[in-house]
């Protein structure tokens, strides 16, 4: 059976308020999951967290997502990192509690 | 209460000062988070998921109703309007922003509350039974020494840096509503033959990865050498717990590597030394002097003990009235006063959590009908402790109102449950939505309350701080492959406040369920547990001792392998 091929993201937290971001194109975070940038390359990703580790005025923890892509070539993420690429709504309002 | 003197006062806003200083430091770029990191740990404050949460002590769960009304006006002002309840007695929020933290500590400091040692490696929020001063069970008021122990482990240097951090719980009733025996110190207050005050004193016990029952490491330790024993157990446990792993460093570890006499030996030895120094003896003048802040308020006297009234709400014709009357008061030592339980587990809102706008309602509540004060429960409810029996129809219609009058204390909707993987870093599985599926299951009040007390402990991970591990029912959630899955134990129990048990740890009953699973598994428990009772009399747990698993076992998995075929 063919392994699973992989694609790598980079993710942290913004310094001020803890909120989710992503790498995304140009050296800049994104709140947004769909404005991630992706690679294979694991060489690339070592880069990546690299730079990433050199902006810690702006984020910290900064760590790479491990994803694997399907047959149909959909990225599949852990459940951690869904919820993480939900935002920052949270388990009362996705349940429909009274706000 | 204990009022802040003017040490207190210090402490805490020179705290405040001191984060301010080092958060400025850290968004200028002084700081780097591997720097910042204890420090902010330090006033409680981390880094999850989504979000900071900043963890707010609540020395033994005791609240003033201004305490609560600033509580609630930080919640407004800094966060998304609600907080969580911990049980740890503590209150969380959520989404703190970093540059607020400081100012919220200004804020808290103004009502005397703090966040200090809330997180790390040291002496954590000491816990009591949350009927502490009220309780008609109760042999000795335990929040003086809770209270001692407070102020001796603030900023104890030499208790600053433990291999863990460590929590310590007290009761001083018969009943243990405090789970004594899952924490690293417990320490029930008691009173010797001669009828002098001392502690029966246990160490050991913990949840987590390996959770253990506690051991009593001595019957009674006077009253004079409370700091002294409690330092001389710290500095075994500093000196010998392991530093070279994380998952081994608890005093558990130690205690059941050692074994408890081997221990004990070392404790004695070092108490022997220290017990006599006069910076470690409980004089006399200073319990009273702490006592001073705990005598009782002046209470009224009725004509009537209250049992009459109470008893009539039981008996009476409003139904709603009768369950909360039933199911949310305890008898309080006062003749004509009730112990009111407010339930902050329904369908309104996930356990233990609380908005800003119910916390002033609550702290009204308070004043009018409660002396102004309110105690958070380690079951992450609140409890109004001194509610005049013939108030109770007004409170609750007032609860009612709030939605805190659930009649469902110590029953299956009555769960504990950790942030979970919705807010939690640490988390492998998201404990809430799990919680919100079963509370709609068991949405039959009157099936909740014949199936009677039964506790259910949710955990989104192995860490344990929903405490699945002394659940009657507990769940715990786990990573398989990136996905979440959930383990049910049974029999476990946190104390004899419920369903008449001894503490014990649960035991897995079979393989994980997907979360779909989990729910109606619990109803399958629970429909064979009510099938196979001998009476209403037997609890849960009873039937669970006398029966063992496999009842449970087959109606569990032997459904989901009857849906397979």
């Amino acid at each position: 059976m063919a392994s699973k091929q992989l694609e790598f993201l980079v993710t942290a937290n913004r310094l001020s308020d803890g909120q989710v971001v992503y790498l995304a194109s140009n050296e800049r975070w994104s709140e947004s999951y769909a404005d991630a940038r992706a690679t294979r390359d694991a060489a690339e990703r070592d880069r990546w967290i690299a730079w990433a580790k050199t902006r810690e005025a702006d984020v910290c923890g900064a760590y790479a997502i491990e994803a694997t892509i399907d047959a149909n070539g959909a990225r599949e993420l852990s459940a951690r990192e869904r919820l993480r690429a939900l935002g920052p709504g949270d388990a009362r309002r996705r349940l429909g509690y009274p706000a | 209460m204990y009022v802040y003197d003017e040490h207190d006062r210090r402490l805490v806003r020179e705290r405040a000062a001191q984060l301010r200083d080092q958060v400025h430091r850290r968004v200028h770029g002084e700081l780097t988070e591997e720097e910042f990191r204890p420090l902010r740990l330090q006033n409680g404050l981390y880094l999850q998921l989504h979000a900071y949460m900043l963890r707010i002590a609540i020395p033994y769960g005791l609240l003033s109703s201004t305490q609560l009304r600033k509580l609630a006006d930080i919640t407004r002002r800094f966060d998304r309007g609600y907080a969580h309840f911990t049980t740890r007695q503590n209150l969380q929020l959520n989404w703190p922003k970093l540059e607020d933290v400081p100012t919220i500590l200004d804020e808290l400091a103004t009502v005397e509350m703090h966040a200090i040692q809330t997180s790390g490696n040291c002496i954590r929020n000491v816990t009591a039974d949350p009927y502490a001063g009220v309780a008609a069970d109760e042999v000795i008021d335990p929040r003086p020494y809770c209270e001692i122990l407070r102020q001796w482990s603030t900023f104890h240097p030499e208790l600053a840096a433990l291999p863990r951090k460590f929590k310590l719980a007290l009761t001083g009733a018969a009943d243990d509503r405090a789970a004594i025996a899952v924490h690293d110190i417990g320490i029930r207050v008691v009173r010797n033959e001669a009828g002098e005050i001392g502690f029966d004193y246990y160490v050991g016990g913990g949840q987590g990865r390996t959770p253990l029952l506690a051991e009593r490491i001595r019957a009674f330790v006077p009253e004079r050498d409370l700091l002294s024993y409690t330092e001389a157990v710290l500095r075994v446990y500093n000196l010998e717990g392991r530093r070279d792993n994380k998952y081994k460093a608890r005093i558990k570890i130690l205690v059941k590597e050692l074994g408890i006499e081997a221990f004990r030996a070392q404790v004695e030895e070092e108490h022997a030394k220290i017990k006599d120094d006069p910076a470690l003896v409980l004089e006399a003048a200073e319990i009273e002097r702490v006592k001073r802040y705990f005598v009782p308020p002046s209470y009224e006297r009725f004509a009537s003990d209250g049992a009459t009234s109470i008893e009539a709400l039981r008996l009476g014709k409003d139904r709603e009235l009768a369950r909360w009357a039933k199911g949310n008061l305890t008898a309080h030592r006062v003749p004509g006063y009730a112990i009111v339980h407010l339930s902050l587990k329904s369908r309104l809102a996930p356990p233990g959590d609380v908005t800003a706008d119910q916390m002033d309602a609550v702290a009204d509540l308070a004043d009018r009908f409660s002396l102004g004060r309110i105690v958070v429960t380690h079951r992450q409810n609140l409890v109004l402790t001194d509610v005049a029996a013939r108030d109770l129809r007004e409170v609750h219609a007032a609860l009612a109102a709030l939605g805190f009058a659930t009649p469902n204390v110590d029953r299956i909707t009555d769960m504990i449950t950790c942030p979970g993987l919705d807010y939690c870093d640490l988390a492998n599985a998201r404990s809430i939505p799990i919680a919100d599926d079963i509370t709609k299951r068991f949405d039959d009040l009157d099936w909740v309350f014949d199936v009677g007390p039964l506790t259910l402990n949710i955990s989104g991970c192995i860490n344990a701080c929903g405490h699945h591990h002394v659940g009657n029912i507990g769940i715990l959630g786990i990573d398989k492959q990136g996905e979440e899955f959930y383990q049910l134990m049974l029999g476990g129990s946190g104390g004899q406040g419920v369903g008449g048990a001894d503490a014990a740890l649960g035991r897995i009953l079979g393989r994980a369920l997907s979360a779909s699973e989990v729910a109606p598994a619990i109803e399958r428990i629970v429909r064979a547990y009510v099938d196979i009772r001998t009476s209403e009399d037997e609890t849960f747990i009873e039937a669970y001792h006398r029966l063992g698993s496999e009842p449970f076992k087959e109606a569990v998995y032997g459904a989901l392998k009857a849906a397979a075929e």
